[in-house]
């Protein structure tokens, strides 16, 4: 029966539990108390030396360089979400993905009736929450040494952009915690269906600008940056509101359905490899492995948001219109920028696809499978 | 081989998939995108096999080590280093790099293999 109030005991076992794991990531030899002691040092320490480091940069900044208001406040927002917007990637294509639902320590949890909502509270949100007050308080040091340059409604609106993208990485999470391991598989038919209507999405979205080309062009005054800024301002703050309004919903599913029981996911009907090399073997095994663990899920759906986006793309390149290709000067920046995004991706799922095919994963199955094959002296010892 | 082939395959078509949009929106493509994936992931694979007490949780996966992210952040840095720079012998020599490393992770896998004690069968 589920219990309305999270109680500290449960909290503090599962703080406990955070603890150890990372000790025996660090593999440490120091007794858990100590460990603690030494998290808990290290987390108050960090915030006065982090706002030390953030004020003293900003005044260098300062000093050597006389920017205007407008590339500072270009640059916090970008430097802002990247950040956030990279951190909110990591929250849901990597491994963090699967820390309450679909954990590898989930029948641990039930057996010890710690609930979910006290493992979302310490894995999830206590993580979340301590990023984005590092960011925060390098946000508020830099707000704080330009205060005269980025007066008045722009500073209002320059804060609510770290704020609604905390909010958002939250919902995000207790959103995968929820329902993270209960993923519907869609069809190839659906999926088919979804790609030509994408594609047909992009073409209709290129010929748009040159169907208004001859209508009235979008003209930016020099009194547009107070207007945009309340805008973007009611913008972060609705995004904050109805973000933490999921959040809330959802942490409260949390306690009411946390860590049930649920049918594998497992069947004897898993999709064979298309192209079996016959000098390889092993590759349809591990393919085979690969598709009926559950990481498998959010690899598929990686590939099918970038198959999506090229579709898009595409279709609007297929339009001839003049938005893409993109002017020669932003070719450096894009090449970089996706070299920055497929780093980050290529991070979380790389981190996925090692976790149940990696050679920790599956190194005794790769030594059986060369005893059999490669080395069968060893196994006429 | 198997192994590292199949968990390289996964990386390369997934950095030809960002490759893609970038050309799209670009005009070119930035061929040595799926170079990064290869290096990337053979990185990881060659710190996995490096690490000297490789933990597995209860269902079997492999833990987080602090050993492993280290390393493999740091021997896939040089890869992405030349993938973000403009001359073309950079990136050449990024692509060539993560080449090696794939060769590498290869040989990495199969020592650890190699290696480990002969109970696979229990």
């Amino acid at each position: 029966m589920p219990r309305s109030r999270t109680s500290a005991s449960g909290l503090r076992a599962t703080a406990d539990f955070l603890l150890y794991e990372r000790l025996n990531a660090l593999g440490w030899n120091v007794p858990l108390p100590v460990f603690r002691l030494l998290c808990l040092a290290g987390s108050a320490a960090m915030v006065p030396v982090l706002l030390t480091v953030a004020l003293l940069g900003a005044h260098l900044l300062r000093r050597t360089t006389e920017l205007p208001g407008a590339v500072l406040a270009g640059g916090f927002l970008v430097l802002n979400l990247y950040g956030g917007g990279v951190y909110l990637l990591r929250e849901a294509f990597s491994r963090r993905r699967h820390t309450v639902s679909g954990s590898p320590n989930e029948g641990f949890y039930r057996a010890l009736d710690i609930r979910a909502r006290d493992v979302f509270l310490v894995y999830c949100a206590a993580r979340i929450l301590s990023f984005h007050s590092a960011l925060l308080t390098v946000d508020a040091a830099f707000l704080f040494v330009f205060r005269d340059v980025l007066a008045g409604s722009v500073t209002l609106g320059l804060i609510c952009v770290p704020l609604a993208l905390c909010a958002v990485t939250l919902a995000v999470s207790a959103r995968l915690a929820v329902r993270a391991g209960t993923a519907v598989t869609v069809g190839p038919g659906v999926f088919a269906a979804l790609g030509l209507v994408v594609f047909v999405t992009g073409l209709a979205a290129g010929m748009l600008p040159d169907a208004g080309a001859s209508g009235v062009g979008v003209s930016c005054g020099t009194g547009v940056v107070g207007p945009l800024a309340l805008a973007v301002t009611v913008a972060c703050a609705g995004l904050t509101v109805a973000a933490l309004r999921c959040f809330a919903r959802d942490v409260r599913r949390l306690d009411r359905d946390a860590f049930a029981i649920r049918p594998s996911v497992r069947s004897a009907a898993l999709p064979a490899m298309v192209f079996r090399p016959g000098r390889l073997p092993l590759l349809a095994v591990l393919h085979r492995h690969f598709v009926s663990s559950r990481t498998a899920v959010m690899i598929k759906r990686t590939y099918a948001v970038l198959l999506m986006a090229v579709l898009l793309l595409a279709g609007v390149r297929v339009s001839g219109s003049e938005v893409l290709p993109l002017p020669g000067g932003a070719e450096r920046p894009v090449t970089r920028t996706a070299v920055a995004l497929g780093f980050v991706l290529l991070l979380g799922s790389v981190e996925l696809v090692l976790a149940t095919s990696g050679p920790t994963a599956l190194g005794p199955q790769f030594r059986f499978a060369w005893e059999r094959t490669c080395c069968p002296i060893v196994t006429s010892r | 081989m198997s192994a590292a082939l199949y968990c390289n395959a996964h990386a390369v078509v997934l950095a030809a998939g960002v490759a893609a949009v970038a050309g799209l929106l670009n005009g070119t493509v930035p061929w040595h995108l799926p170079f990064l994936g290869l290096g990337v992931m053979s990185a990881s694979l060659i710190a996995e096999s490096l690490a000297s007490v490789p933990k597995r949780l209860v269902d079997g996966t492999s833990a987080p080590g602090v050993f492993v992210a280290c390393v493999s952040i740091g021997l896939a840095l040089p890869a992405l280093a030349g993938s973000t720079a403009h001359l073309l012998f950079l990136r050449l020599l990024a692509a060539f790099y993560s080449v090696c490393l794939f060769t590498g992770a290869i040989t990495c896998i199969g020592r650890r293999i190699r290696t480990l004690p002969s109970r696979s069968a229990r």
